[in-house]
């Protein structure tokens, strides 16, 4: 049982310390952290940590470098205006040479070469979520050339791009390695691809039969590519990987990814309105609030997100699947109540109305 | 490698308990859920999906009183038994004829957390039982230690690593003994005992035992408090 699981809630914590901070454009900053006690962390590349900063907030990234067990640690950040998180990492004169701690590592979206030699290896990525892409290719990239490797990055603006030269400069040293950068709205000249990735790739790669591919970012690229690449392209669906927390990462997509709301009811408390990015559960976001914590780990196991819905939003839930059915009437719950771990909050539920036990 | 550690003086913090902490309930939730473990087993069959089987087990949980569980239901099948806590089992895989199946499951009963683990085997293979057979001597192996030395949890789990070397076995790390006590858990210290430099009290901790074979896609796994003889 307990210690790593795929989840924030139980995994070792470990403290490091805060000790740089760089601006790579204008919204992604770059974390350089260093373990300070306990055992140097490990990762597989492509994994991701939980960061919890000294007033409670936790948030998920990607390591951006390649696991070297030199108990350093670099995050690639995306800051929102206003966001308790950024606000704090902005505030550099009080923030460095803080302690943080880390939980993980978590997931299982790392580097997977496809079984067949010659057969493409294709990554996509939007925003920030080049930095477990950047891992990846850090450690396995000079020992891959058994498979051409496509790096599909996409932003709106040459500023998103934060790696560009970095990347394009990769490319020059490695012959099977590829890198197309793909932007969606361009404000000024630019003479590389538009769009979005998935469509880039489509198009250059019109066949993946044998092929894998890793995406990295925004909730609606990962999806947008799964489809395209499975129903045009040919890949197996097994072969389209993704970790589903890169979506609480990651920046926003070029297709204009907005916060959703999440109205909260409480208990002799004020309502609380809370902002969530689409594709995150309604527990995720609770719990970066501080206003409520799971135990199991998101698994519909324990029942301590059991939360009441607004009547008039029951209809617009999904139904309880048999997991969390099952909990739910072990619990004797009401018609209103369910898991809050169990719900994905997408723009349909947009203004959801819960309240907490 | 430096590591980190719990010292004596922290005892008492990570050893606290909540208002509902009761040693005899403690006992009663113990007993259900290894009385759970047998059950679920004994449905297990040759030629089922790892995936009804969890089901099933959810279900046997579910009759008892006892479906809400501080972790979740895992029961793993064949090569899935190399996967660590948490880990998602790859799908799809059938029970043989000849194979190794473990159980682990962490059941809430009223206020009280339970949390136990065992390995079966079908068939005959005997690499297989011995290997089974192995993550429960080496889980009392180190009991045994405890018990006779006060060892701390780092000892204990050093010498679990070389128990398993001696037998031929890997021992995972990732699960390395914990706190439990009463619901809900995320209310205890949730580091390791590999990582106490403490002899740690009775009815706190469980041991956990996972092995693997070193090349081999296949492992066993044990787990129960740290109790006295008379209690096995």
């Amino acid at each position: 049982m307990p210690c790593p699981a795929p989840t924030p809630d139980q995994a070792p914590i470990l403290p490091f310390r805060l000790e740089a901070l760089t601006p790579l454009n204008h919204e992604v900053l770059r974390l350089e952290l260093s373990q300070v006690a306990g055992s140097p962390l490990t990762y597989r590349e492509g994994q991701f940590v939980t960061v919890r900063l000294p007033d409670g907030t936790t948030r998920s990234y990607s390591p951006a470098d390649a696991c070297r067990g030199d108990r350093r640690l670099e995050l690639h950040i995306r800051t929102l205006p206003g966001g308790r998180f950024s606000t704090w990492l902005r505030s550099a004169a009080d923030c460095s040479g803080a302690i943080l701690e880390i939980g993980g590592p978590y997931g299982e979206c790392v580097w997977a070469p496809p079984a067949t030699d010659g057969a493409p290896l294709l990554l996509l990525a939007t925003g920030t979520g080049i930095a477990p892409i950047r891992a990846m290719l850090a450690r396995h990239l000079p020992h891959a050339d058994l498979h051409p490797v496509h790096l599909y990055w996409g932003g709106l603006d040459q500023p998103d791009l934060y790696l560009r030269d970095e990347f394009a400069a990769l490319a020059l040293r490695h012959g099977h390695f590829r890198f197309i950068p793909v932007l969606a709205a361009p404000a000024g000249p630019w003479a590389g691809r538009r769009g979005y990735v998935q469509a880039a790739a489509a198009d250059d790669l019109p066949s993946l039969e044998g092929a894998r591919v890793i995406a990295c970012g925004s909730p609606a690229m990962v999806e947008a590519a799964r489809t395209l690449l499975v129903a045009a392209c040919g890949l197996a669906p097994d072969a389209f990987h993704a970790d589903a927390f890169v979506a609480q990462a990651a920046s926003p997509a070029p297709s204009g990814d907005a916060s959703l709301c999440l109205e909260v009811a409480r208990p002799q408390a004020p309502a609380r309105r809370l902002a969530a990015p689409p594709g995150s559960t309604v527990l995720n976001t609770l719990t970066t609030a501080g206003l409520l914590q799971g135990v199991c780990g998101g698994q519909a196991a324990c029942g301590t997100c059991r939360i009441g819905i607004d009547p008039g939003w029951r209809a617009a839930l999904p139904p309880a699947g048999r997991k969390e059915a099952r909990l739910l009437a072990a619990l004797e719950s009401g018609p209103d109540q369910r898991l809050a771990c169990q719900i994905c909050l997408e723009a349909p539920l947009d203004g959801l109305r819960i309240e907490l036990p | 490698m430096t590591t980190q550690a719990i010292s004596s003086p922290d005892q008492a913090r990570l050893e606290g308990v909540g208002t509902a902490f009761d040693p005899e309930r403690l006992l009663h939730v113990r007993s259900l859920t290894r009385q759970a473990i047998e059950r679920i087993a004994a449905a297990i069959q040759p030629g089922m999906f790892e995936e009804d089987a969890v089901e099933m087990a959810r279900d046997l949980l579910a009759e008892a009183g006892m479906l809400r569980g501080w972790h979740d239901v895992y029961v793993r099948f064949g090569s899935n038994t190399t996967k660590t806590f948490g880990a998602p089992s790859d799908p799809g895989v059938v029970l043989g004829q000849d194979d190794l199946f473990f159980i682990d499951i962490g059941p809430v009963w009223q206020d009280w957390e339970g949390d136990g683990g065992d390995s079966f085997v079908t068939g005959s293979d005997p690499d297989k039982a011995r290997c089974a057979a192995d993550a429960r001597a080496i889980f009392h192996e180190v009991r045994r230690k405890w018990l006779a030395e006060g060892a701390t949890g780092r000892a204990l789990y050093d010498y679990a690593v070389s128990c398993a070397a001696a037998r031929g076995w890997v021992l995972n790390m990732d699960l390395s003994g914990h706190r439990i006590a009463d619901f809900p858990h995320a209310a205890i210290h949730e580091g390791p005992l590999a990582e106490a430099d403490f002899s740690p009290s009775r009815l706190l901790w469980v041991l956990e035992i996972h092995i693997r074979h070193p090349s081999a896609a296949y492992g066993a796994f044990f787990e129960d408090l740290l109790l006295e003889d008379d209690h096995f």
